[in-house]
């Protein structure tokens, strides 16, 4: 299953989006960011398993500002 | 000392509040949104539920509208300062705190003062309808006055704000926690509220919804994300939540809404009860009061004056006498001006849902031995 690591602005809507995608059966759960993109540090992302459109599509319809979105298999 | 104070703090908190502080400090202790640790998520996890508790409670658009501050002074400078600009023109009530004036006039905006009827809603409505320019660009008014108690006409008020399109700002320091206040179908932008009055938790947190955009900051600093970025961040709520937060008295908010939640309607007819006690009794000895508790839309805050005593120094000989009463202006020179007490200020009755009918005939009876004295 693909994992996918999404960067997002805040812990607030970090937190906001893990618990919309559990709601909607996704499993999610908040790390840190690690050196993404050369930034070092200070901030959040969600890491998700499944399907990356409908994962994308439910943030995005929740009003959360994705920054980006790695996909790892 | 009984405390009828409750309009400047709430002078007794929900066991449920204070088990809600010792808890967060035990247990909570990490700071929140700003590591990546388990500790620091499991805080941040129970910030944003209170932030979602918030929201609902005051029927906003989410956790995210949701932004704790030091109080609810610091609330409404961030509304005012972050929205107007030179040459906007604003319209206030005549009864507003000096947390509004203040900054108006440091801003050096233009603004009217729309004069508001102790007993007919309608009339206030329209006073604030003339007072609209080509160039007002806000209407902000308190939910209540901290003086005389007068609820004001929020639905109504918001009515004409949308259809005007002018934005609408609420001070609910006193209306908080004790009359219904739902943002989205009173069509208001931004609510400021102070935690530790109507919705009984500690003091130093404040709160500010925004279901508008706020251009300007007036304290920028960390936010904990993104941090190799000078400028602030452009979202809420970090956006204006510079500094670390005061997690104990936010965790103790969601026990404070829900000490709340569920019998708002008894905490005002309790308190009116208390006030309508202390009026009748009062009366017949020649107090003077300057609203009549029986009229409608009120909430539990009532000034008065003893003959022509000074109220410093009937709230002194009080104090003295064990009761807790607040005399002067209240920070609100404008609504004593209204009632004609701008020199020598009154003393304000503001009882909690904790206060007893015994509690005010003690009240009365000290009242009565100063009168005679």
């Amino acid at each position: 299953m693909q994992r996918h690591i999404i960067s997002v602005n805040s812990i607030t809507y970090a937190i906001k989006g893990r618990d919309l995608l559990r709601k909607q059966g996704f499993r999610a759960y908040i790390e840190r960011k690690t050196n993404a993109n050369g930034n070092a540090g200070c901030g959040y992302v969600i890491i998700a398993n499944g399907n990356k459109n409908k994962i994308i599509n439910a943030l995005l319809e929740a009003g959360i500002n994705i920054v980006d979105v790695n996909t790892v298999v | 000392m009984i405390y009828f104070d409750n309009a400047a703090t709430s002078g007794k908190k929900p066991q449920t509040v204070i088990n809600s502080v010792n808890y967060a400090l035990k247990n909570l202790s990490a700071n929140p949104g700003r590591s990546g640790h388990f500790a620091s998520q499991i805080a941040a996890t129970e910030v944003y539920k209170v932030r979602q508790k918030v929201s609902d409670f005051f029927g906003s658009n989410g956790a995210e509208s949701v932004v704790f501050t030091y109080n609810c002074t610091i609330s409404i400078n961030m509304v005012l300062k972050g929205i107007l600009k030179n040459g906007d023109h604003i319209i206030i009530s005549d009864m507003e705190h000096n947390a509004v004036t203040r900054p108006l006039n440091k801003m050096k905006i233009d603004y009217t003062m729309a004069n508001v009827s102790l007993v007919d809603d309608k009339q206030t409505v329209e006073n604030f309808k003339n007072a609209i320019r080509p160039n007002t660009k806000m209407v902000f008014c308190t939910a209540a006055s901290n003086v005389l108690g007068k609820i004001l006409p929020l639905d109504e008020i918001g009515k004409f704000c949308k259809q005007k399109g002018l934005l609408f700002g609420v001070d609910a320091a006193q209306g908080a926690g004790l009359i219904p206040i739902n943002m989205k179908k009173m069509n208001i932008d931004f609510l400021c509220i102070a935690a530790h009055k109507g919705l009984y938790c500690p003091m130093g947190l404040g709160i500010l919804i925004a279901r508008t955009p706020i251009n300007n900051t007036i304290i920028e600093g960390g936010t904990g994300t993104n941090s190799i970025e000078q400028n602030q961040p452009d979202y809420l709520p970090e956006k204006l939540e510079s500094g670390t937060l005061n997690l104990p008295a936010i965790y103790s908010l969601k026990a404070g809404i829900n000490f709340v939640e569920n019998k708002m309607n008894c905490i005002l007819k309790h308190e009116n009860a208390l006030v309508k006690q202390l009026y009748d009794l009062l009366k017949k000895e020649n107090v003077i009061f300057y609203t009549n508790p029986y009229n409608f839309g009120y909430v539990p805050v009532i000034c008065f004056n003893v003959d022509d005593l000074q109220s410093e120094k009937v709230a002194e000989f009080l104090n003295k006498s064990g009761f807790a009463l607040r005399a002067g202006l209240h920070c609100a020179p404008t609504a004593h001006k209204k009632i004609g007490t701008l020199q020598y200020g009154a003393v304000r009755f503001s009882p909690s849902i904790f206060n007893t009918d015994k509690e005010v005939y003690m009240l009365v009876k000290a009242i009565k031995k100063l009168k005679n004295l």
